[in-house]
């Protein structure tokens, strides 16, 4: 136990150090960005989101400009130091004020205000910051433990403006039956709550998660669909679970042009088993190492491995 | 080692208990279990302290896993009078009649509890009592009694106390809670609201039931729809849920917490009423198996081996 202790701050040691290392990326301060990256990030993940953005940039060769929120009640939130090196590596506009423009924003919705603002409703609730108050007119959400390792041709196009639906990262399906930390119904309550709000199962994607979500207007993200979810979540008792965002985004969108990128190529890994089954394959674009079984160290080996590989990000692609 | 010897001590004064021996000539009442290998003489302690407490023998109908052996049965039959034995082929050789129940039950991957279903649905009496093995009754059991002599409703069964969910709240999210609301709402076509309890505290430890069969198999198909369509029908409660909804669906009463209790850890254990309580189910595999096998001993020798 203690060497994989000590295995593991060893390898936080060399990803702060390769940090250090890696070329700025930025784009020149302006107040009206059409397009950005947008994120909620906490302490602990400083480090993992510059490499999630690093990779991104070298493989999608674009350069955008982050927001990120900072809630001040939130335990973990980024410091100043922090700041100062997300500001060090890329354009960065910090929203401080975030937890009085949201209660602001939601106001009118009593239960997702419930949500946003209970103390005991997991970390997740923060995602809603930058969803919300991102001042780019289309945005990207990256969550900060992904990494790319190859070019994402469906993210380019709608960086380009090829796109205009939303697009987001899907589960693959059997991951729900054959991956512990899903059951306990997971699959089962999404499909129930669906059919309960009369919501029609094709236009509804269960698998969906919120790694990566592109919006191409703001207004794409339904309140009222929200505030419905959230209602009957409160209701059933289920609403500060730690997958409850990511179920209330996968309803608010179902009305609205979604598209889901492929599980394939898009691999979000939950667990060491999944991981070897579905990110170790050739055809592999980005890996979302969701970190509920220790998956963050493997996503420290696989950055330091790519960092290599492209000699810190400034290899020719 | 003073594990070992409790179950020693235990299966050896099992020997010792007096018979209960009903007479076939009513199938008006009688007990029905689900019954594996190794908890026949937790069964025959089960069934026991209830026919003692009620001065009644009643007759017996079992529903074997698959697990049970010659001389298990010799054991069962040597205590009780078993008017009927089914086994778990019944459910594989069902057949398939586009029915998603049955589906449920000839699964082969679906939990053994199903078979809770066919120890209801085969039993031969028209009031039955459905008994797990892992109770233990303590005193004359008056709710029990009560429903048994004037039934108001069709279905009665084990639950906790509401403030139980306040006091250990993980048991919201053990057991489904939220997927209880949705079925319960979704088979009603009635709105949640956020204040109802209901069945949530519901436990299929005892059953009481006088359901007619036809209507029960008739409802636990359309469950079973329901319960297809959500994947549901793997879940290891799949098969309490779908009880707790037969008794949202039918006339059902809990029986009073206080006194026929369930306990799954040795926090709820100790927070019992020992002067109160009439029986307790020791629910769940958290070392609640070894206090029942000691509740026994004390009980079989306090009340002399059920001699009257």
């Amino acid at each position: 136990m203690i060497f994989f202790k000590i295995k593991y701050w060893l390898k936080l040691l060399l990803l702060k150090t390769a940090v250090t290392l890696l070329r700025p990326k930025k784009t020149p301060h302006s107040f009206n960005h059409k397009i950005g990256i947008c994120s909620s990030i906490s302490h602990d993940y400083v480090d993992m989101f510059i490499f999630t953005i690093h990779s991104f940039f070298y493989h999608t060769q674009v350069v955008l400009p982050i927001f990120l929120t900072i809630d001040s009640s939130d335990p973990k939130k980024i410091t100043q130091a922090d700041v100062r090196k997300l500001k060090k590596h890329f354009t960065v506009y910090i929203e401080y004020q975030s937890q009085k423009k949201m209660k602001n924003v939601l106001k009118s919705f009593h239960f997702f205000y419930k949500y946003r603002f209970s103390v005991t409703s997991s970390p997740s609730k923060y995602k809603f910051d930058a969803l919300f108050l991102c001042p780019f007119s289309r945005y990207i959400f990256i969550d900060s433990d992904f990494i790319f390792f190859k070019k994402p041709t469906e993210i380019i196009n709608f960086i380009q403006g090829k796109k205009s639906d939303i697009m987001y990262v899907s589960r693959e399906r059997g991951a729900f039956k054959r991956f512990s930390f899903l059951r306990g119904g997971e699959l089962s309550l999404r499909i129930l709550m669906a059919r309960y709000l009369g919501i029609e199962y094709t236009y509804f994607d269960p698998f969906f998660t919120s790694g990566i979500l592109t919006i191409a207007s703001r207004q794409l993200l339904s309140l009222p669909y929200y505030e419905k979810f959230f209602a009957l979540s409160y209701h059933c008792k289920c609403a500060e679970d730690w997958l409850s965002e990511e179920r209330a985004t996968g309803f608010a969108i179902h009305t609205k042009k979604h598209a889901k990128l492929d599980p394939r190529h898009y691999v979000t890994a939950t667990n060491w088993p999944q991981y070897l089954q579905l990110a170790t394959t050739p055809e592999v674009i980005a890996v979302h190492y969701q970190d509920v079984t220790g998956l963050k160290s493997r996503y420290i080996t696989d950055a330091l491995l790519l960092c290599l590989k492209t000699i810190f990000f400034t290899k020719q692609v | 080692m003073k594990k070992k010897l409790y179950s020693l001590l235990f299966s050896s004064l099992i020997e010792f208990i007096k018979p209960q021996k009903a007479v076939l000539n009513s199938l008006d009442i009688g007990i029905s279990t689900l019954l594996c290998h190794r908890d026949v003489d937790r069964f025959i302690l089960a069934a026991s302290s209830l026919m003692f407490f009620l001065s009644k023998p009643l007759p017996i109908h079992v529903v074997s896993d698959g697990s049970l052996t010659s001389q298990d049965y010799r054991k069962i039959l040597a205590h009780f009078t078993v008017s009927k034995i089914t086994t778990h082929s019944v459910a594989a050789g069902l057949r398939q009649n586009q029915s998603f129940f049955i589906s449920y039950l000839r699964n082969t991957y679906t939990a053994t509890n199903k078979l809770k279903f066919l120890a209801l649905l085969t039993s031969p009496f028209t009031k039955t009592i459905l008994l797990d093995a892992d109770i233990l009754f303590f005193r004359y059991p008056t709710a029990l009694i009560k429903q048994l002599k004037n039934p108001s409703h069709q279905f009665y069964y084990l639950g906790r106390e509401k403030k139980s969910f306040l006091e250990f709240p993980q048991l919201i999210e053990h057991e489904l809670y939220s997927h209880r609301k949705l079925f319960r709402s979704l088979l009603s076509t009635q709105a949640i609201r956020e204040d109802e309890i209901l069945t949530l505290f519901f436990n299929s430890g005892i059953i009481l039931s006088s359901i007619p069969k036809k209507d029960l198999l008739k409802f636990l198909d359309k469950v079973f729809t329901l319960f297809y369509f959500a994947h549901f029908e793997n879940e290891y409660l799949a098969e309490e849920i779908a009880f707790s909804l037969v008794a949202d669906h039918f006339t059902s009463q809990q029986f009073p917490a206080t006194t026929m209790t369930v306990v799954s850890d040795w926090k709820e254990y100790k927070k019992i009423n020992k002067e109160k309580v009439e029986c307790i189910h020791y629910s769940a595999d958290r070392g609640m198996k070894e206090i029942q096998i000691v509740d026994g001993i004390k009980t079989l020798l306090a009340k002399r081996l059920f001699f009257k």
